[in-house]
């Protein structure tokens, strides 16, 4: 799977997770710029995603991310 | 050195003309900045500027091995870091609350050998520079912080005076960028600082300090009076800290502002939440936020297999935390279990992350109406494990507000015109509720005069009703 179409799956997650038709996601989005993205979506999120890829993530790696490109790049390396 | 002192102006003037004549550079500001913040930390307490000195200086050091070693090595860097501000955080905040319940609990199986309680002064403010080194070491260890800061940036935020005492608890990021470049004296960032400051004196000095001139007799005598005085009680009690705290966090950031500095909101308007989850969003937003980031999120991620519940079990462990910060006292761990606990409701429900979106019209809409009040009456019952001495206090002052003596009369005299100020307060907040603080844009479209007006109006309410200096309550912890 290539970047965009990473992209494209995990906008699907993130309209799904967050209720939200209209958001549309790059590698810069952060969670500052999707108001329905917060500290407990998040976990929503990083759940859903898991069971999406059907891969896991360390507790680090989740919090080394600082927008979507890096969170990618993270299921890349898996 | 209060900051609603005369002496405090007198300094703050003298740094003032210095950080912008003199301050021909950032480095040049930033020495003066932190040159006034350990002048205004020693005018609190001389003894410990040495232990703040030391542990900046340490925790910088740390933090350069954290940002340049390899990956375990990172964490063990941070682990060693973040336990050596905590060892100090709980030798001068809770050694004796410790030694008391193992004192209790050796009495329980009838020993009378008892270890001594220490007499342990509490460096001011150590609460909040403490959260500011973990922060700090924590954000490095997560890549959050790109670039190490000079030593003297990194001294400036962990003592930055306005902020040192009752926070906010700052972000290292974010105000760090606020000292790389110089800073120019802009007139409107003067204004719209002291207009912040002013509304924070008015809600500082008349309102808390008045409403105290109630609440603390009221709670000496709270065992002669009936249910419906300590509930009124508790109420005003919750108005009184806001406006306080509030107040405080005001004047921090409009000095700041006058220096060019911007420092993170803590409060968003607490007094009109809708719900619990809304409520925490709202009010001392720097701590929660830093809560949420280091102690909520880690714990939810590493407990989301097990769903909803093992999002109640973060969230309790979460507020036990904002809890045994505020002090070693069952009633602050009681305090944040109960508040842990109020949440549990919208977690089932799922209706955590749904967030209220507030009107902003002058005529509340029906679900204002209806959650507003409920949530306050809640959050002023609360309160109670929040104010009271110990946990026998809290029984009995919950004992009386749940008894029959509830729909009596209260048999407490209860000023009239502090009302009249706390309706004013609030009517003035509810109006300017989407804006950053009350009075930045209030009568900005109408004439000069109607704005001086109102400006004069508080000069005079804080002249009248100016009592005495009294500390601010978040000083303590």
């Amino acid at each position: 799977m290539n970047n965009e179409e990473i992209l494209e799956k995990l906008t699907a997650i993130f309209k799904d997770e967050l209720d939200n038709d209209d958001l549309i996601l790059t590698n810069e989005t952060t969670a500052e710029d999707i108001e329905e993205w917060d500290s407990l979506s998040h976990i929503q999120l990083i759940v859903a995603i898991e069971k999406a890829f059907k891969i896991r993530f360390t507790s680090s790696e989740i919090q080394s991310w600082n927008n979507v490109g890096e969170m990618i790049s993270s299921l890349e390396s898996k | 050195m209060l900051l609603n002192s005369y002496l405090f102006i007198l300094f703050f003037t003298v740094l003032f003309f210095a950080y912008f004549l003199l301050g021909k550079t950032s480095k040049i500001q930033n020495i003066i900045l932190l040159l006034g913040s350990y002048i205004f930390y020693c005018s609190w307490s001389f003894q410990f500027i040495g232990l703040v000195i030391f542990s900046t200086i340490i925790t910088y050091f740390i933090g350069n091995k954290i940002k340049s070693s390899a990956d375990k090595s990172k964490r063990n860097w941070m682990r060693i870091g973040v336990f050596f501000v905590l060892i100090q955080l709980l030798y001068f905040k809770y050694f004796n609350f410790f030694i008391e319940n193992f004192n209790d609990l050796l009495n329980l199986f009838g020993m009378q050998d008892q270890m001594n309680v220490l007499k342990i002064i509490l460096p001011i403010g150590i609460s909040f520079y403490s959260f500011r080194m973990i922060g700090y070491l924590l954000d490095l260890r997560n890549n959050k912080l790109k670039e190490i800061p000079s030593l003297l940036d990194y001294a400036v935020f962990i003592a930055f005076f306005p902020c040192i005492i009752a926070g906010p608890i700052d972000r290292a990021g974010l105000f760090l960028k606020n000292l790389k470049e110089k800073r120019i004296f802009s007139s409107l960032q003067f204004s719209e600082g002291l207009k912040q400051i002013l509304w924070g004196l008015f809600k500082k000095l008349v309102v808390a300090d008045n409403i105290a001139t109630i609440t603390t007799p009221l709670f000496e005598s709270y065992h002669t009076l009936n249910g419906s005085a300590l509930f009124i009680g508790a109420s005003l009690y919750f108005i009184q800290l806001y406006a306080d705290f509030s107040g405080y966090t005001d004047m921090a950031i409009g000095i700041s502002k006058i220096l060019g500095i911007k420092i993170q909101p803590n409060f968003n308007y607490p007094l009109f939440a809708q719900n619990v989850a809304d409520y925490w969003r709202r009010w001392h937003i720097s701590l929660t936020g830093w809560l949420t980031e280091y102690v909520f999120t880690p714990l939810s991620i590493s407990f989301r297999d097990y769903g909803k519940y093992g999002l109640i079990l973060a969230i309790i462990i979460n507020f036990l935390a904002v809890g045994f910060w505020h002090g070693a006292e069952w009633h602050y761990l009681l305090h944040g279990l109960v508040s842990g606990i109020m949440f549990i409701p919208l977690i089932m429900k799922g209706k955590m992350n749904k967030k209220i979106k507030p009107s902003n019209n002058l005529i509340p809409t029906m679900q204002e109406l209806k959650n507003i009040p409920v949530t306050f009456v809640l959050f002023s019952l609360l309160m109670v494990l929040f104010f009271v001495k110990d946990m026998e206090m809290a029984f009995g002052y919950y004992q009386r507000i749940f008894s029959f003596s509830f729909f009596e009369f209260p048999n407490f005299p209860f000023r009239r015109e502090i009302l009249l100020l706390i309706l004013f307060m609030i009517f003035i907040e509810w109006s300017q509720r989407d804006q950053e603080f009350a009075t930045k844009y209030l009568f900005s479209e109408k004439s000069i005069f109607l704005r001086w007006a109102f400006y004069y109006v508080l000069v005079f309410l804080i002249f009248l009703f100016y009592i005495a200096p009294k500390g601010f309550i978040y000083a303590q912890f």
